[in-house]
């Protein structure tokens, strides 16, 4: 039932990961990207590897959801890996054979590369998409936007637009499909017929759609208005959110990682390269 | 007597894109005495919305052309008003629409019915009180974390009047607030009209074209063709069956059998227009019949 629909990929839980307010939770991943993007030697990338596996394993998401998530870059993953390998030519020649030629900077290349895509899209998915409704999300993103209102970005008209976009998404799917069986009792044929005769029948479904959202744009600003709302100015919050001591502790953790990173990066020897023989 | 809303002499008319005059209301002398429960009944395009969106000020000048004066909590609003007078007014006086998805504006129902104190800038703990006192006073305790899209019309429905309640008004206008409901989300909602009522500090206007909405009114105001038609009780409106068919509206059906009861000479006592009194009275002819 389109009731149920979840928004987001937001998944319920209790979490230490699910606790840590949603402004920190930006912040960390935002520190874990450039600490991803900035590792160079082998020890940085184990330390990376750890540090997501121990966050997705605090999350408590299950192993399978993460896999599912990955899905969609599985081919970005083996293409970029694969190119590493076969291109790279540089290093000790490890195989030679017909027209291929391995050189062990394309395997320890294509292993950064892997370690780097993977703890990127697991920890930005497990901080950011599995743990945080979209709602406390926005409100997130509003807090850490505020500052900006000093030089007239209108944050809390931002944030509004995305919330009420939020809400109002399960009432668009319900409509859109009301509008399908009236056009389909209409004769509309929507499954079959080459893609332009198909194209052409959604038309008679994205044309009243939109005639509606409109309407109920028009209607929900005169009901706000009778609500006494006349912007962002003076407005107190219901649910103000509270900064701990906790949050604090997770982000000096996160910039402890990037500090690791940086420094392992300045070890001499690398594990990697010791492997693959150099 | 002191009247909450007074309109004098007030006609309307909106104005289309091409500057075309289309006459809405003509000629309006009303007067809603304050903690009053009137009931606002006409057809489609009798001007009864109108008339509301014109107290509210959803309606203004600019929107068409007004006569006459509409004066609310002492402030005539189709005057001039500073920004500050008008949103002061506007806060005084709720409005309940008829559609609940487009009134509901937040993600959860808590945060929704916080929306108008919110705006009012109340302190929250104040805030979070009265989340709870409305919720309690709509009957839906319980429901502070649920999602709007879970829940059915007439339990939308009652959190867009807990939040219009929630900004403490003066008065309620409820525009034809119970149109998209099912029979059971309808009751709930005449149910709260009727507590809030009781209590006796809101002025409430409910505009419908149930007539069986209207019989607990104190007043039923008639409105035909933008102007008023019939202005008087239930029980004085009601009993006049002919005159409403006349506009070809209708009176509740207990009032409707009885009519037609008296037309065939069966019946000659008072028209009722509750179900209670009517089966009473159809229980008292049956005996006298047969006695």
């Amino acid at each position: 039932m389109i009731r149920d629909i979840t928004l987001g990929q937001y998944f319920p839980g209790n979490s230490p990961i699910h606790k840590i307010d949603a402004r920190a939770k930006i912040i960390m991943t935002l520190i874990l990207i450039v600490a991803v993007f900035v590792a160079s030697s082998g020890f940085s990338f184990a330390l990376l590897f750890i540090v997501s596996a121990t966050v997705f394993l605090m999350s408590r998401i299950s192993f399978k959801t993460l896999v599912k998530g990955l899905k969609p870059i599985v081919f970005v993953l083996i293409f970029t890996t694969l190119f590493q390998i076969f291109f790279t030519r540089t290093g000790t020649l490890l195989v030679d054979w017909w027209i291929i030629k391995i050189y062990s900077n394309g395997i320890i290349y294509a292993i950064k590369m892997f370690v780097r895509i993977i703890v990127l899209i697991s920890t930005t998915s497990v901080l950011v998409s599995y743990t945080t409704s979209p709602i406390v999300l926005t409100d997130g993103i509003e807090g850490l936007m505020t500052p900006l209102a000093k030089i007239k970005v209108p944050v809390h008209d931002f944030a509004l637009v995305m919330s009420i976009a939020l809400r109002f998404i399960p009432t668009l799917l319900e409509e859109t499909e009301k509008i399908m069986s009236a056009q389909k009792a209409r004769g509309t044929d929507f499954s079959t017929g080459s893609l332009m005769k198909r194209a052409r029948a959604l038309l008679a479904v994205f044309v009243p759609l939109l005639a509606s959202a409109v309407r109920h744009a028009f209607e929900l600003a005169d009901a706000m208005i009778c609500r006494g709302y006349r912007g962002g100015k003076g407005r107190t919050k219901l649910n103000k959110m509270k900064f701990r001591f906790f949050d604090f502790i997770w982000l000096l953790l996160s910039a402890a990682v990037l500090a690791g990173v940086i420094l392992l990066n300045y070890v001499p020897i690398d594990p990697l390269n010791m492997i693959f023989g150099q | 007597m002191d009247n909450i809303i007074e309109i004098k002499n007030l006609s309307f008319s909106y104005k289309d894109s091409e500057g075309n005059l289309h006459p809405a209301l003509h000629d309006i002398n009303l007067n809603f005495e304050r903690g009053t429960y009137t009931a606002v009944l006409g057809h489609n395009g009798s001007g009864k919305s109108t008339l509301a969106k014109l107290i509210n000020m959803v309606l203004t000048r600019e929107d068409g052309e007004i006569d006459g004066s509409i004066t609310v909590c002492g402030k005539e609003v189709t005057g001039d008003l500073t920004d500050d007078e008008a949103y002061d007014i506007q806060c005084r006086i709720g409005m309940v629409h008829q559609n609940p998805d487009n009134q509901i504006v937040a993600t959860t129902v808590e945060e929704d019915i916080a929306f108008g104190p919110e705006n009012l800038g109340t302190d929250p703990v104040e805030i979070r009180k009265t989340v709870t006192e409305m919720l309690k006073a709509v009957g839906m305790e319980g429901h502070e974390k649920s999602a709007p899209h879970r829940l059915s019309g007439g339990q939308k429905q009652r959190i867009a009047v807990a939040g219009v309640l929630a900004m403490h008004p003066e008065c309620i206008i409820f525009d034809e607030s119970t149109a998209m409901l099912d029979p059971q989300g309808r009751e709930a909602i005449m149910n709260t009209i009727e507590n809030l009522h009781k209590k006796g500090d809101v002025t409430i206007i409910t505009i419908t074209h149930y007539m069986n909405e209207a019989t607990d009114a104190d007043r039923v105001i008639v409105l035909n063709h933008g102007e008023v038609f019939m202005d008087g009780t239930p029980e004085e409106i009601f009993t006049q069956v002919d005159k409403l068919h006349s506009v070809s509206l209708d009176v509740p059906q207990v009032t409707e059998l009885f009519y037609k009861l008296r037309q065939a000479g069966k019946y000659d006592g008072e028209l009722p227009l509750h179900t209670e009194e009517g089966a009473a009275a159809l229980k008292e002819l049956i005996t006298r019949t047969r006695g």
